[in-house]
């Protein structure tokens, strides 16, 4: 029925990942395509998981293993797919890949960005960090490969870093490639992003630098973060004696980001326990509009509820200021169930920012909802989304969507 | 909230509200960002968004006995952040438009008054009762002895001698003011109980000084001035209140000096005022600005509705006749000076059924407002509530 056996999975978060071991344990050759130059995603970025609280090396590491054993997947990091035409089952798929500039010889050793001269923002930390331009991502990144970023590398002139490298690791004058591939189906893979803070008019987010969004919290909280795990005020580095959460920021907002990104409730409640866990005495506040705890996740909330320094206040926060008589952070919105403004004054405000999805522009064949969401093509499509690209979800239900995902997708080469 | 509390949804009331325009209350999920973002909701009990709820359930009589829906200035802040469109600056406005009809007496005027579909009739009446006036005027006259001819050449005072002209509005006013009264006292009687029944602390601040702090608040625009979506709409307000407020103390001053000063004087001042006299000047100034006024107003809600909120025809029909007011007002002058006769008379009589229709509808239009947030926000510094209540603002 179709040219090619193979699956093209856009998107080598834990949803690609899923997906392509699923896909290819039933069969299927995988051609996987990630942008940033690690696998693993936004999933990588978390300290903990809800509601277990385990660490994300749990669900990632496991499916990372299947990944790297099975012969029938290939990857590409730095890639994006910058066409595709045909027809279902039969595609053809154009890539570029940017040069990684290091090879496979690297050991992770670290000299190269030791003798790096010049800095890059962490994006992996949110911006709350600095890399040299040959970093490694994150310490436990795969591949475990450092990358040196061209747009901040000075290039051939420089030249430190080659020499500092003992395996012959790094080319610097490497070059942009394209590769060409024929695939039967495509898994649209490609996750969120998180809805851009500043933009919020009402919640200052640009003006003062101890509000931060949820994932510079999961990044604060997290032991390869960059205050190695200790949550501490970014202005000051200071101990918190008290936090606000602030949710729904820019979500449920016809003005921002009107879909509920579904997750930001238990998220809060889960960084809250990372607070009092550092911090026994530290006065938490979680202001809300709904808090939405479906399941079994109502246990996490009434366990929760139980802290005596938690205070969970309904209404939503619609203004940040510094006061004018102690210079410190102030949240300030209406205690609807007590029918009264609030003002509370704290060390650091965490907007639960809700999720984007990431729709590659590239790709014409994808159709959107209203919210930006992929929904499937009308008729039969070889177009599958799987994860937080689809709908807003969890972890643990994009490993199950992407489980779906991969059957979908491997229908199209069969016989 | 320990005590279970029963509620009476009125549907009906929730209905006419919806129909009136204020559709999107319905989509009001109860965020409270309009309570945090309106600079002039009190730290307790804030508005909009009880008054929000309190609408999707139809709890009329909650309402109409909530001062705060006068303590809004419509300056549209909430509805600009309102992350679900439910509009509460318009909600409050149609609020405020069925408060009027609500306290007013009789009610079915409010139902006229604010409809264009009846303004060809809400301008027959004053235009048959001024007709009356004039075909009354010389029997009148010759009855008790008064003057019906005030000098040569064009005069108003011709067509409608100033004994006329004062006796027929005073009596209309008189009994407008009187039915306004009623209306207010109904306001503040209802307002009294609800916090009575709420157990709430009835007074604090005395009645004389709330009024005196309401009053220099009214003067010098203070509390509308913390409006920031529509820091215009202050403007058109404060331009066009001193600009009637203008041409309302020269009428005074002009009844004054007809008929105290120039009775008792040796040298009557000469009336109508030449142009160049200060009290001529005052009003002409004040004529022009309550027609800039009525200008930068129109203008202003003639922008998009996300900038402005919606305007009714309560809005509108009031807006415009004081506009007209205005602009008949000095033509009326103008071709006094003109000496253009025909004209003259036509837009001066045109003018004075404007005027009847500005200030005897006054308790039923929007010119209600008046006395209404004057009420309510007298029984708000009264009560405690206070018109300027928040606390600690952020440092700039």
């Amino acid at each position: 029925m179709s040219a090619s056996r193979k699956v093209l999975v856009i998107g080598g978060g834990i949803s690609g990942i899923s997906a392509a071991v699923e896909a290819s344990e039933a069969g299927a050759d995988i051609l996987l395509v990630e942008k940033n130059p690690y696998l693993g995603g936004r999933v990588a970025q978390m300290n903990l998981y809800f509601p277990k609280l385990c660490p994300p090396a749990c669900g990632l590491e496991i499916n990372l293993r299947r990944f790297r054993t099975s012969p029938k997947i290939r990857y590409l990091t730095e890639a994006e797919v910058t066409s595709i035409t045909g027809k279902p089952g039969d595609y053809h798929v154009s890539i570029t890949q940017k040069p990684r500039l290091v090879n496979e010889k690297c050991t992770a050793c670290g000299a190269c960005a030791e003798a790096c001269p010049v800095e890059r923002p962490d994006e992996f930390n949110c911006g709350m960090a600095k890399t040299k331009a040959a970093y490694l991502p994150f310490p436990t990144a795969y591949p475990m490969r450092f990358v040196i970023d061209s747009e901040h590398c000075k290039g051939t002139e420089c030249q430190k870093c080659v020499e500092a490298c003992e395996y012959g690791a790094i080319d610097l004058a490497a070059g942009e490639k394209t590769i060409e591939e024929d695939v039967s189906a495509v898994i649209v893979a490609t996750g969120w992003a998180p809805f851009q803070a500043e933009t919020i008019e009402n919640l200052s987010y640009s003006q003062y630098e101890n509000v931060i969004t949820n994932l510079q919290m999961e990044r604060l909280a997290a032991p390869d973060g960059p205050t190695g795990g200790k949550i501490v005020t970014p202005s000051s580095q200071d101990p918190l004696e008290s936090v606000a959460f602030v949710q729904c920021a820019g979500s449920r907002d016809e003005n921002y980001l009107k879909h509920c990104s579904g997750v930001c409730c238990l998220a809060s409640l889960k960084q809250a326990r990372y607070v009092r866990e550092q911090y026994p005495e530290a006065q938490i506040y979680i202001f809300y509009i709904d808090l939405r705890a479906p399941g079994r996740l109502e246990d996490f909330l009434a366990d929760s509820e139980e802290d005596e320094k938690l205070e969970l206040i309904k209404g939503k926060v619609a203004k940040i200021y510094i006061s004018a008589s102690e210079s410190k952070l102030v949240v300030e919105a209406e205690d609807v169930l007590g029918g009264r403004r609030v003002q509370k004054q704290v060390d650091l405000v965490v907007l639960a920012t809700g999720m984007v999805p990431n729709v590659p522009e590239t790709i014409d064949q994808l159709r959107q909802d209203d919210d930006g969401f992929l929904v499937a093509e009308e008729g039969p499509s070889a177009f599958v989304a799987a994860g937080c690209v689809r709908r807003p979800v969890d972890v643990a239900e994009c490993v199950r969507d992407a489980t779906a995902a991969a059957l979908k997708a491997i229908q199209w080469h069969r016989g | 909230m320990s005590e279970a509390t029963a509620i009476q949804p009125d549907l009906e009331f929730a209905q006419e509200i919806v129909d009136s325009g204020g559709e999107d209350v319905r989509k009001c999920f109860q965020c409270a960002t309009c309570s945090v973002v309106c600079a002039l909701s009190p730290e307790e009990r804030p508005f909009p968004r009880k008054e929000m709820i309190w609408t999707q359930w139809g709890l009329k009589d909650r309402l109409f006995s909530d001062p705060d829906i006068w303590l809004c200035h419509n300056c549209n802040d909430c509805s600009v952040h309102c992350p679900r469109g439910a509009h509460p600056g318009d909600v409050l406005a149609i609020l405020r438009k069925l408060a009027v009809a609500h306290y007013s007496v009789p009610g079915f005027l409010a139902g006229w008054v604010n409809r264009p579909a009846m303004l060809p009739l809400m301008a027959l009446i004053p235009g048959l009762l001024l007709a009356l006036a004039v075909i009354l005027r010389d029997p009148i006259a010759s009855t008790f002895g008064l003057a019906t001819h005030h000098g040569e050449g064009m005069q108003y005072a011709n067509l409608f001698p100033h004994w006329l002209l004062i006796g027929f509005f005073s009596f209309f006013l008189g009994l407008a003011v009187l039915l306004a009264g009623v209306g207010a006292i109904r306001f503040w009687r209802a307002m009294k109980n609800a916090d009575r029944t709420a157990d709430r602390i009835e007074s604090t601040n005395s009645l004389g000084s709330s009024f005196i702090t309401v009053v220099k608040d009214i003067l010098t625009h203070q509390r509308f001035s913390k409006c920031t979506s529509l820091a215009g709409r202050r403007l058109a307000h404060l331009t066009a209140f001193y600009g009637f407020l203008a041409l309302f103390l020269v009428s005074g001053w002009a009844v004054i000096v007809l008929y105290v000063i120039n009775p008792l004087a040796e040298t009557p001042l000469p009336y109508p005022f030449p142009f160049l006299d200060p009290a001529k000047l005052f009003a002409n100034v004040g004529a022009l600005a309550l027609v800039v006024g009525c200008v930068i107003a129109i203008r202003d809600r003639l922008k998009d509705r996300s900038e402005t909120g919606r305007s009714t025809d309560f809005d509108w029909m009031f807006l415009w006749l004081l506009f007209f007011v205005g602009i008949t007002g000095i033509l009326t002058e103008a071709l006094r000076f003109a000496q253009a006769q025909t004209p003259g008379y036509i837009i001066y009589f045109i003018h004075l059924i404007l005027a009847f229709m500005l200030l005897i509808y006054l308790p039923y239009s929007k010119f209600a407002h008046l006395v209404y947030r004057t009420v309510a926000l007298v029984y708000a510094e009264h009560s405690g509530r206070g018109i300027d209540n928040r606390s600690e603002q952020p440092a700039q």
